[in-house]
């Protein structure tokens, strides 16, 4: 078994003869060139020491410290979901959830993406005539399927307005999840939407 | 002479590895400093100074490919994006893998996520930022010409993105009396767009709303 080499910032004791510290002084400069190569570029590169190549923000459990001049990002877990990222203002102040789920491609008509603050934004075109549904009422689905509330709402339609504007209703909470699958339109032709949400 | 991780040699006296550890040490100070009230990454070291070791600035070097995440943590790094305006690097996130869940059935990867764009328009008329994902947000106001039921007016989105994906109009309260009509405090919710991908335009249209009524409107494209 090999030994792990251990900083020791208490090298050398002034006791100590040369050939007592030396290694101790090796092992100092290589552990630190060897942490520091870990995200960032290497000490003994020829230019752009310091620069960081990631960074990787390690799970936290609780809030970040922030002094008045200091704003702090890191990373915890949000239940449901994985690691995502925090910020915190200044003098501990408000802390945020700055990313939020996992963007992926949903189809080429519908769209989501997040914004800090834990929420989501679905956006798209609502297709009135394919859309599933009862009668002249069509449900817009949520996916991904996780709205717990929605806090906006907007349509804007692609054709001339035929009769009334766009109305909508939230679909029933599913009563296992809690989650709102969707809202029902009603509305005349295709729409432009853009739904503002918070998510499990 | 650069940072030397395998000093002192054992070969060597103290007095000819002063010079190496000198270096060594220089090198340290000279990373963690700033210059001229400027901070290059680290704040400096200082017995003084409780924010020794923390970040002034974060400068990302453009890598290559995506980290890949396995464990607990997230990664934010640069590198190369595509958009109509070129390929620029930008900022990313990439966050273990979650999915699928119970109520998300899909099986989406920990796909690297784009949190930045080349620049952000404040200037006006037109305003745009960034969303994640690749995606920018244009908005602001536009004003109807022509008189009813012809209400018009065509908004160039700048920069072009590549696609438009959706748009949102709203007339706002007072519309004029130019078309001979009473000043409108609540044009009426009959408008529509009509977007030309080839252009980058969004045209509103109102059926009622007369000349010099106001339109809010937002768009969300991709980059």
């Amino acid at each position: 078994m090999s030994n792990p080499i251990n900083y020791d910032p208490n090298t050398p004791l002034i006791t100590e003869s040369f050939d007592e510290w030396q290694e101790n002084f090796i092992q100092n400069f290589m552990q630190l060139a060897n942490a520091f190569a870990v995200d960032h570029v290497a000490l003994d590169a020829v230019s752009e020491n310091g620069n960081h190549t990631n960074v990787h923000l390690v799970e936290q459990e609780n809030p970040q410290q922030t002094g008045i001049s200091e704003i702090s990002a890191y990373v915890k877990q949000v239940p449901g979901q994985t690691d995502q990222l925090f910020m915190r203002l200044p003098g501990n102040g408000t802390e945020f959830q700055y990313s939020n789920y996992q963007i992926y491609t949903v189809d080429n008509l519908n769209f989501f993406t997040f914004i800090p603050g834990g929420l989501i934004v679905y956006f798209g075109i609502f297709n009135y005539a394919v859309a599933p549904g009862q009668g002249s009422k069509k449900q817009l689905r949520f996916n991904p399927p996780i709205v717990k509330n929605i806090i906006a709402v907007n349509f804007t339609s692609l054709l001339p307005v035929v009769g009334a504007g766009v109305f909508y209703s939230e679909l029933t909470k599913d009563k296992d999840t809690n989650i709102i699958p969707g809202i029902v339109i009603n509305a005349v032709n295709n729409q432009y939407y853009m739904v503002i949400a918070n998510v499990v | 002479m650069s940072y030397d991780a395998n000093i002192p040699s054992p070969e060597s006296s103290p007095s000819n590895s002063v010079s190496q550890i000198q270096t060594n040490f220089a090198q340290f100070a000279s990373i963690f400093s700033n210059l001229n009230g400027i901070f290059y990454n680290h704040v400096a070291f200082s017995t003084t100074d409780p924010s020794q070791g923390k970040h002034g600035a974060v400068i990302f070097e453009k890598q290559l490919s995506d980290p890949g995440v396995t464990q607990s943590l997230d990664v934010l790094y640069s590198k190369d994006a595509s958009s109509h305006a070129g390929t620029q690097p930008q900022l990313f996130i990439q966050i273990p893998e979650f999915l699928p869940t119970s109520i998300d059935k899909n099986p989406a990867t920990n796909a690297p996520m784009q949190l930045t764009y080349n620049s952000v328009g404040m200037a006006g008329p037109i305003y745009y930022s960034f969303l994640p994902g690749g995606y920018l947000i244009y908005f602001g106001s536009a004003i109807t010409a022509g008189a009813p039921p012809n209400g018009t007016v065509t908004v160039t989105l700048s920069p072009v993105p590549t696609a438009i994906l959706s748009v949102q109009a709203m007339p706002t309260g007072t519309g004029s009396a130019s078309n001979g009509g009473p000043t409108r405090t609540n044009v009426p919710f009959d408008s529509w767009v009509i977007v030309n991908q080839a252009l980058s335009t969004i045209q509103i249209n109102s059926k009622r709303a007369p000349a010099g009524s106001t339109f809010l409107w937002m768009a969300v494209c991709k980059a």
